[in-house]
């Protein structure tokens, strides 16, 4: 049975790199991949519990099967993650649930990736102008279905008669975002609200089913905060 | 209440204690508390994923008899399929509420020094064909998840030894082959948009299969 999985992608300009890329602790880049800045416990975020390794040309912290994170020297970052119920599916293992993605793990998932990118745009050698995030599903697919996107109920989805689902229009879709880097460095929140607004689009869903974000802004924004409550 | 570093919760009869597979579950979740900080692995508890956060919660109690928790049988597996001995074991049943007639099977993994460890899990896979296979893992108790090795990293642990001055060693032996293999790669650093793209994708569909 082959397992879906999500790969999200930051990378630069060709021709730039990360200084200190073979350092480790303090202020280095493997460092940021050791120890991301949480937002809360036990989040759908980027830590691993892990420290980070050099295999070949790149660092990696892994979390088993479930997140594997590589931080190569040209600035480019891959966060796989297992798109069923053991991560972005967490809480679907129900017959009746498989194939779900859970909206707190999708949207908690892309703001800790982004925010993880914004911290290592100040190790590249020179100040990149744009930031590219590449999104990518492979095998998007549970029991022959194609993974789907539901609301997100703030009692949970068990309660919900017959929600509606927005199935994935492709099960290997990809998608590109471009961001300034000086936007990702200073509004992080905003950048992940655009990617979340590609992500969605993968299934055919508009940024109104994204949860979680600001309320009364024109440019759309995460709530950050609201993301650290949850419980 | 969530599962956690030092918690791990199960139904009454959460391991098939007479399978090989069902042995090897109990002795890989008992060692990995032992190889982090201990913990405790609570019988009679079922649990739910919380749709908030990676984690599983206590749903409610699930008391059992104690003769329904074979706390000898469960001792003894894990001090045949945990190496070295955990010092400190405890296997017991804890009478829930009067009349005391159901309670809570409780194994308690004290904190083990750092010189015992690693604590490693031992199986024997008996094939009927006068055949014995030891096989052997190492696990680690992760945030909620005991996680083991694979053969590669437990390889690599072996070889090194857990010795701090080992590791960095061999962290600078890892640096250098890095460093060898990039200036070997030079000439292939992309210089173009369509190049890197390109090696992204790459790196992309190389860690899918990861």
């Amino acid at each position: 049975m082959s397992i879906p999985y999500y790969v999200i992608a930051g990378s630069v300009a060709p021709g730039n790199r990360l200084k200190g890329f073979y350092q480790e602790g303090g202020l280095s880049p493997a460092h940021l991949l050791d120890h991301p800045t949480p937002l809360r416990y036990a989040g759908f975020d980027v830590s691993t519990g892990d420290y980070a390794r050099l295999v070949g040309d790149h660092w990696q912290v892994r979390n088993g099967d479930r997140k594997v994170i590589q931080l190569y020297q040209d600035g480019d970052l891959l966060f796989r993650m297992r798109a069923d119920e053991d991560f972005l599916g967490w809480g679907g293992q129900n017959l009746s649930m498989r194939g779900w993605l859970n909206p707190v793990a999708v949207v908690e998932s892309h703001v800790s990736f982004v925010s993880l990118y914004a911290a290592l745009v100040p190790h590249f050698l020179r100040p990149p102008d744009q930031i590219r995030f590449t999104l990518r599903f492979e095998n998007g697919l549970i029991d022959g279905a194609r993974l789907a996107l539901t609301r997100y109920y703030t009692n949970g989805i068990r309660r919900v008669h017959a929600p509606t689902l927005y199935p994935i229009h492709d099960p290997n879709a990809s998608a590109v975002v471009e961001s300034h880097a000086a936007l990702l460095l200073a509004r992080p929140d905003r950048v992940a609200y655009q990617v979340l607004t590609r992500f969605y689009e993968l299934f055919d869903a508009g940024p109104d089913l994204i949860p979680f974000v600001v309320e009364g802004v024109t440019e759309g924004t995460m709530d950050i905060a609201a993301i650290a409550e949850l419980r | 209440m969530a599962e956690n570093a030092v918690l791990e919760a199960k139904a009454a009869r959460a391991y098939d204690l007479d399978s090989a597979a069902g042995q090897y579950e109990l002795a890989k979740d008992v060692s990995a508390f032992a190889n982090s900080q201990g913990g405790h692995l609570i019988f009679g508890l079922i649990t739910e994923r919380s749709a908030s956060e990676q984690v599983d919660i206590i749903a409610r109690l699930e008391p059992m008899a104690m003769t329904d928790f074979p706390s000898r049988q469960i001792e003894g597996l894990i001090r045949e399929y945990v190496v070295p001995t955990i010092a400190g074991l405890s296997v017991q049943w804890i009478a829930h509420s009067p009349p005391n007639e159901l309670g809570l099977g409780i194994v308690t993994v004290p904190p083990q020094p750092d010189d015992a460890k690693p604590f490693l899990t031992a199986r024997v896979v008996d094939t009927h064909v006068r055949l014995k296979q030891i096989v052997f893992g190492y696990c680690r108790r992760i945030g909620a998840d005991s996680l083991p090795h694979d053969v590669h990293q437990l390889l690599k642990t072996m070889r090194q030894g857990m010795n701090s001055t080992a590791q960095r060693l061999s962290a600078i032996e890892a640096k250098l082959n890095a460093l060898l293999e990039s200036a070997a790669l030079t000439a292939e650093v992309p210089h173009s948009v369509a190049e890197a793209n390109a090696l992204l994708a790459d790196r992309i569909q190389r860690i899918m299969t990861e």
